[in-house]
């Protein structure tokens, strides 16, 4: 197994590469844009608050990979009109598309976890805000927000990993993840092997990212 | 409209075929989660063994299947039982002719993850029903298959549903990974419709809309269940699952 891994280790390198900048990626941007979405299922009782529900019921209903499909091979179908509106370059290719689904995917599921955590935070300290004169902006910002990020920090770090697990459907729509790379290589050498070689790569990211997670989580601790 | 009319049943609609795709997704899904929650007991059992190799064991399994992509258990699990169903086949009956299923190979893989998943659930539901239960059946004199089915079993049902619910859900939405197996699930299915009509965005919205659907109506259905379950507690003892 071992020559497997090394007489390929410039692809195997790509595809950790890959793995590892689209979940990190598609986490940073889904959180931002779940931010609102999670501050309005958790504060709106009006329209934006059903808008979110929508967005969230919708991401979350439906596989990713029918997702992915939806992107990549659907939105792709209306090539002309995208190419009048200058947006071609970005749908065309699978990376951007499968980024994409992923952001709008792992939004979902996040915003769900910022609403969790603002719901949460205790009347006390919503009282303290309002004794302490601090305007709804800055007690949101300086208060709540960092309180609800400590809180959200274990269920984001698991988002995380659910992520970057994935992330690996990626390589269905031809994008060159470590998954992609198994299944090009796969197809070069019909050695079963190959598969055992991308799962140990898997199994370490996940070990070494849970790790790292759990330093993150103590120094959090105190503000929970 | 046009587009609709793709969606009727008959020699040029491909909506008979959806409507055999559902069937093979639900029936991969309804055979899976009976195996997957039996398993999850199974390794909970394993993971709070007095053996230390089954424990091992335990710990390692649920560590492989979460770390794993579901994608990649499945092609390994597909493509190494064949080679290995193959193996077997040549020794054993060299004439003839077997191979294992796609649905076998999705319906083992997937109750293999969702099961490492669930032996949590099992774990948490089994501390809120308290060791306290476990000991007053012993002092009863209860044998341990009684006190699973009588005493636990019916008390654990309460802290359970929200978890295994949860994970249904993941399993639906996880059964469409067999299509690229070639197993012909409503995933699967669309994509063949798409070959032949060249509309993809319309076939991937209809099949989502149904996933959506289906996610919908489980958790109406999960959330029954829960009011079912905590029938007689308190309110405040319900939410406290």
């Amino acid at each position: 197994m071992f020559d497997l891994w090394w007489n390929y280790r410039q692809l195997w390198f790509d595809g950790l590469i890959t793995t590892a900048s689209l979940t990190i990626l598609a986490i940073f941007f889904g959180f931002f844009l779940a931010l609102p979405i999670g501050l309005a299922r958790s504060k709106s009782r009006g329209v934006l608050g059903w808008l979110a529900l929508g967005y969230v019921n919708f991401f979350r209903g439906m596989p990713l990979l029918v997702l992915l499909f939806l992107v990549y091979y659907g939105v792709g179908q209306f090539n002309r009109e995208l190419r009048a509106i200058g947006l071609w370059w970005f749908f065309r290719d699978a990376w951007y598309c499968g980024l994409f689904a992923l952001v709008l995917n792992t939004a979902a599921y996040q915003a769900e976890i910022i609403r969790g955590s603002l719901d949460t935070i205790s009347t006390s300290i919503l009282e303290t805000n309002q004794a302490l004169n601090l305007t709804r902006w800055t007690a949101f910002r300086r208060v709540l927000l960092p309180i609800a990020f400590a809180k959200a920090l274990p269920a984001i770090g698991n988002e995380f990993i659910l992520l970057l697990k994935a992330s690996s459907l990626l390589a269905i729509i031809t994008v060159f993840d470590l998954m992609g790379q198994a299944r090009f290589i796969f197809s070069e050498t019909f050695d079963l092997r190959v598969y055992y070689v991308a799962a140990i790569h898997y199994l370490v990211l996940v070990m070494a990212i849970e790790w790292v997670l759990r330093r993150i989580e103590t120094r959090f601790k105190w503000m929970v | 409209m046009e587009l609709l009319g793709l969606l009727s049943f008959g020699d040029t609609g491909w909506g008979d075929e959806l409507f055999h795709g559902l069937l093979v997704t639900l029936a991969l899904s309804l055979a899976t989660f009976p195996v997957a929650i039996a398993l999850s007991f199974l390794i909970h059992w394993g993971k709070v063994s007095s053996v230390a190799p089954v424990r091992i064991a335990a710990r390692a399994y649920t560590t492989v299947f979460k770390s794993l992509p579901e994608i990649l258990t499945l092609l390994i699990l597909y493509y190494q039982s064949q080679a290995a169903v193959a193996w077997v086949i040549r020794w054993v009956a060299p004439d003839q002719d077997f191979s294992m299923s796609p649905f076998l190979a999705g319906l083992i893989a997937l109750s293999l993850v969702i099961s490492a998943y669930g032996s949590e659930v099992v774990r948490a539901a089994l501390n809120a029903v308290g060791r306290g239960q476990f000991e007053a059946a012993k002092s009863l004199g209860l044998s341990p298959f009684n006190t699973f089915f009588r005493v636990i079993l019916p008390q654990l049902w309460r802290h359970a549903i929200p978890g295994f619910g949860n994970l249904w859900v993941i399993l639906l939405k996880d059964t469409s990974l067999v299509s690229v197996i070639a197993l012909s699930d409503i995933t699967h299915v669309a994509e063949l419709a798409i070959n032949t009509t060249r509309e993809p965005f319309f076939f991937y919205l209809v099949i989502a809309v149904i996933y959506i659907l289906l996610v919908t109506l489980s958790s109406r259905a999960q959330k029954r269940l829960e009011q079912r379950a905590s029938k007689g507690f308190s309110r405040e003892e319900a939410s406290n699952v």
